[in-house]
């Protein structure tokens, strides 16, 4: 049944490997009790079978402790690692307070798990920390490191050039921000027993079939170009020497309440990203909140002076298009090879786009552009794909990466 | 997967090259890492390195082996290399490479994309900021570690300025400032209460006489090290001067300020064993509290005047401060004031002169000469009033040889009456003028003064300044051989020995007061010994204090020679004595004496 619908059947939802061995699992529950939510949507994830490796997309409605807890009374030496989320994703649905676990396992996978804590400084050293678990996974044709990380713990670029720092060009790096519901307050990762914060979590994943990596945002660019006249980080001061918050407000014509407040400012930047212009794409940034006084807007992840940046918008067929376009990618990375299991990263302000709906019609589509197999993911305050070049950290943007 | 988009904005590169030469700055030592990682995001490369004198300064996407093949090609600069893609696979990646200075040079790789020839000018650009980023960089570490250099030296100096060489310990300056900070900063009302330990070395001086200035030095370092120890973190611990040393400490009362002052007492009580020389550490301490509105200078000013009274009171002992001090001390300081004027003036101090008589005839053959000082205003001052004033402030010495010469000059005086020509006269030297290498000469010229005959004048040294055998023995010797005689004063109260009464040239001992007045209760072994003693060694022997006829009678019949007294005369002034010799006193025959004069000193001078 549908997780979405609040109801506590088990999910069925397990896919074995074309050259047999490998199968990847995903299963989900939103009943309310820690140790019920673990042990069925467990029981979904593995059908009996013993996994090499657990990772947990839990509602912030969990205490994200507590299941860990009862993950490691449950699986024992079995490496898991997970995070808080936004809104969870498995292939019967979509959830606001439930949890999803996705599972992989079988001859041929091979996983090491890493962990690093980050300070006040932010999160690099804590991303390079934990990437070191990729020097030890056994080398094989495919590897991809899975990063999550504390959505609001510093500039989350440097998560990306913290893990890239380790293990370089050879691995690709995927992955998300932890969410917390959008209250913005504390998000978590989870490492065995631990749930933490200013921390990162990271799982390296070898296998002797293709892996594929899809990414794409589908928003569309407003007006011209302007230039990050002064930033700090995250805080982008002036645009084009007036102040952000301004420029941001009149062109996209905000009503009065945005203008007044900062809640409502939130919903409304959800859909509204800005768009840095880089080599034939542009990154999308997530503006997560303005400051009235300083007249400057908030990112989750740096806007750096002297970039050029466009102001960004999207509506329910771009999203939907771009949805496609990450599967078909995806999937094309996979050589032809029929997807066992996929995982997605998708960000919580595509999902503001959406109509009620359209959030189901999207599972839909990922589903039917991979084939019906196992999906699980989140959604998060920040993605992770770094396939080419060493930048690798997005926002409202869809990361979706199939297993063979 | 989605691919990079091929068709560029339009002004792309001139974007990147406004962020990267943004993110340079001369504030960040990382600056130019920082802009590597942002030129191969720009750039959609996986690699890049810069290179500084053959040394890579910035580098991403490379493991150790693939720096250390790019840094091997750096010479020839190849337009593509031999990368691994994947765990297992491997492909051609296109390098960039661009002059940053000299030799330096900035490399970027990307798979899978040659560069253009805008990517290749945005790159040489980016590679000349990069170069002269980082000359900026090296300008300012120069700088920096110039004034490092310039602050280290600075410490140096204001650490030698501030603390004591010595030791290590902090000097007085350093203490006086963080001491008033502690004032200031001082909260009685909550039970942080500021107290200073005044802390003296007992005996310094004979350490460093005794053992040398070497032995001296180590001893302070020991127990600076001992005080250091037993500071408190918060605590403050200074050398002041010489052998004085200050602890601070904040404390709730006074009662457990006292309670630190007894623990430092028995914690620096432990030998200490100096290059072979084994001393036991002894300190005053003196303890006051630091009240609102108190200064650091006052405070230890305060505690100093407790210490100097835990020296009075025996050393080794914690006295803590009372106003009443300070008063006495201010009354001292005019008593010094005072006396110093007396000695420069005539008539301040002057000899009075007690009788000694024969205790068989009952003639007096002589007198003892006794400093007094009337002052022009108070009158008579007791001598214990102002006698120990003037031992401490070397005052004294001036005193005894006024004294000598004014007593050798009126028995000279006397001598030249009919019937008077036996008279003697006794006259006290104090430590510090029996020291004094002068002495002798001194003793000459008074003689020679007043034509009195050497053999009329008698000495009187106290016991302790024999102590010191090598140098009194050579001082004794040459008064001795002038003529004159030595008598030891308040025999039996100090370090009676039987060996300087043999190896010095004493003639006559003087008997303590005390024993006398024991003579009619704990009894007369002392005296009779002391007689016997004397007999024994031809020494004449004198008793002072005799005040009743029973003291005399009993003094006769164990044998002793002299005496003086309040029964046989008080100190007088030189008319009063003439008087007195003139009138009642029998002035006894030169045949009655052994040696023909005799003196001692009272118990007072």
């Amino acid at each position: 049944m549908n997780v979405a619908d609040g109801g506590t059947t088990e999910v069925v939802d397990v896919a074995d490997g074309a050259d047999g061995g490998r199968w990847v699992g995903a299963g989900g529950s939103t009943t309310p009790d820690v140790t019920a939510a673990v042990d069925e949507a467990l029981a979904s994830a593995l059908q009996g079978r013993a996994p090499s490796l657990v990772v947990a997309f839990v509602s912030p409605v969990y205490p994200l402790d507590r299941v860990a807890e009862v993950l490691a009374d449950r699986l024992g030496e079995v490496p898991v690692l997970g995070c808080s989320t936004a809104g969870e994703v498995a292939t019967s649905g979509v959830s606001d307070s439930g949890m999803v676990l996705w599972a992989i396992g079988g001859a041929g996978f091979d996983v090491a798990v890493g962990f690093g804590e980050g300070d006040e400084e932010g999160l690099r050293a804590a991303a390079a920390e934990a990437a070191g678990c990729a020097l030890t996974v056994e080398q094989q044709a495919s590897q991809v490191l899975v990063l999550l990380a504390d959505g609001l713990c510093g500039n989350q670029v440097e998560v990306v050039r913290g893990a890239y720092s380790v293990v370089g060009a050879a691995v690709p790096l995927v992955g998300g921000s932890a969410g917390d519901d959008l209250a913005m307050e504390r998000t978590q990762v989870l490492s065995g027993t631990v749930a933490t914060s200013e921390a990162v979590v990271a799982a390296a994943i070898s296998s002797p079939a293709p892996i594929g990596i899809g990414v794409a945002h589908g928003w569309r660019e407003v007006g011209d170009p302007m230039l990050v006249t002064a930033s700090d980080e995250v805080i982008v001061e002036t645009l084009d020497d007036r102040p952000a918050l301004d420029v941001y407000l009149d062109a996209f014509g905000a009503p009065d309440e945005v203008r007044a407040d900062e809640t409502q400012f939130v919903e409304f930047a959800v859909t509204r990203p800005l768009g840095l212009v880089r080599r034939g794409r542009t990154e999308v940034r997530y503006v997560a909140g303005a400051d009235y006084g300083r007249r400057t807007l908030r990112c989750i992840a740096e806007v750096p002076q002297g970039a050029a940046v466009h102001l960004l918008e999207g509506d329910e067929a771009t999203v939907l298009d771009a949805t496609d376009a990450a599967c078909a990618a995806a999937v094309d990375g996979l050589e032809g090879r029929p997807p066992i299991g996929v995982l997605a990263f998708d960000c919580v302000a595509r999902r503001s786009v959406l109509a009620e709906g359209g959030v189901q019609v999207e599972l839909d589509r990922i589903s039917a552009a991979t084939g019906g197999v196992p999906v699980a993911g989140f959604y998060t305050y920040g993605e992770i794909a770094r396939t080419s070049g060493s930048g690798g950290f997005h926002n409202q943007t869809l990361v979706v990466v199939a297993f063979a | 997967m989605s691919g990079p988009d091929p068709e560029r904005h339009p002004a792309w590169a001139l974007h990147v090259l406004t962020e990267v030469l943004s993110s340079l700055s001369a504030a960040d030592g990382r600056s130019v890492e920082r802009a590597a990682e942002r030129v191969a995001e720009s750039l959609d490369a996986e690699v890049v390195l810069a290179l500084r004198d053959g040394q890579v300064v910035a580098s991403a996407g490379l493991t150790a082996d693939d720096r250390a093949a790019l840094v091997d090609s750096a010479v020839e600069q190849p337009s593509s290399l031999e990368f691994p893609i994947g765990p297992t696979g491997s492909g051609r990646i296109d390098l960039c490479w661009s002059p940053l200075e000299g030799d330096d040079v900035l490399v970027v790789g990307r798979f899978g994309g040659s560069f253009d020839l805008e990517e290749r000018s945005l790159l040489r650009s980016i590679g000349r900021a990069l170069a002269l980023n980082l000359r900026v960089l090296d300008a300012l570490d120069a700088e920096r570690s110039a004034r490092r250099e310039l602050d280290d030296a600075l410490d140096v100096v204001t650490h030698r300025a501030t603390h004591d060489p010595l030791t290590g310990l902090p000097g007085r300056e350093l203490l006086l400032e963080r001491l008033d900070r502690r004032l200031l900063e001082a909260e009685p009302a909550r039970r942080h209460q500021v107290f200073v330990l005044f802390i003296d070395v007992d005996r310094f001086k004979q350490v460093n006489d005794v053992h040398g200035h070497a032995v001296g030095d180590l001893y302070l370092r020991a127990i600076a090290v001992r005080l250091n120890d037993f500071a408190a973190p918060d605590e403050i611990c200074a050398r002041l001067a010489g052998d004085e040393f200050v602890l601070m400490t904040v404390r709730p009362s006074l009662e457990a300020a006292r309670q630190v002052a007894d623990s430092l007492l028995a914690e620096l009580v432990a030998p200490v064993d100096l290059d072979g020389h084994v001393l036991v550490p002894s300190v005053s301490v003196g303890l006051a509290q630091g009240t609102p509105g108190y200064r650091a200078e006052a405070l230890i000013d305060d505690a100093d005047l407790a210490m100097y009274r835990a020296k009075q009171e025996g050393r080794g002992r914690v006295v803590v401060f009372d106003p009443a001090l300070r008063l006495e001390t201010e009354r001292r300081a005019q008593v010094e004031a005072d006396l110093r004027h007396a000695v420069r003036s005539v008539g301040g101090l002057v000899p009075y002169y007690q009788p000694v008589v024969n205790m068989v005839t009952g003639g007096v053959v002589g007198f003892e000469a006794l400093v007094r000082w009337v002052h022009p205003e108070r009158g008579l001052v007791p001598p214990d009033e102002f006698v120990p004033v003037a031992e401490e402030t070397g005052l004294i010495v001036e005193i005894d040889s006024r004294m000598l010469r004014a007593a050798c000059a009126q028995v000279a005086e006397w001598r030249r009456r009919p019937g008077w020509e036996h008279l003697t006269v006794s006259v006290n030297s104090s430590a510090r003028s029996f020291a004094d290498p002068g002495l002798p000469a001194r003793v000459a010229e008074a003689l020679e003064l007043s034509g009195l005959p050497p053999s009329a004048l008698l000495l009187e040294l106290t016991e302790t300044v024999l102590m010191d055998e090598s140098r009194s023995g050579e001082q004794m010797r040459e008064l001795v051989d002038l003529g004159i005689r030595l008598a030891v004063d308040d025999f039996g109260t100090g370090f009676s020995s039987l060996r300087y009464l043999r190896e010095f040239p004493v003639a006559v001992l003087k008997v303590d007061r005390s024993f006398v007045d024991a003579l009619e209760g704990t009894g007369d072994v002392i005296v009779r010994t002391v007689v016997g003693l004397a007999e024994s060694l031809g020494l004449a022997v004198t008793a002072e204090g005799v005040e009743t006829e029973q003291q005399r009678e009993r003094l006769v019949e164990l044998g002793c020679g002299y005496a003086q007294g309040y029964l046989f005369g008080r100190p007088a002034d030189a008319d009063a004595a003439t008087s007195a010799l003139l009138g009642s006193v029998e002035v006894s025959s030169p045949g009655a004496d052994r040696d023909g004069s005799v003196g001692a000193p009272s118990s007072s001078r």
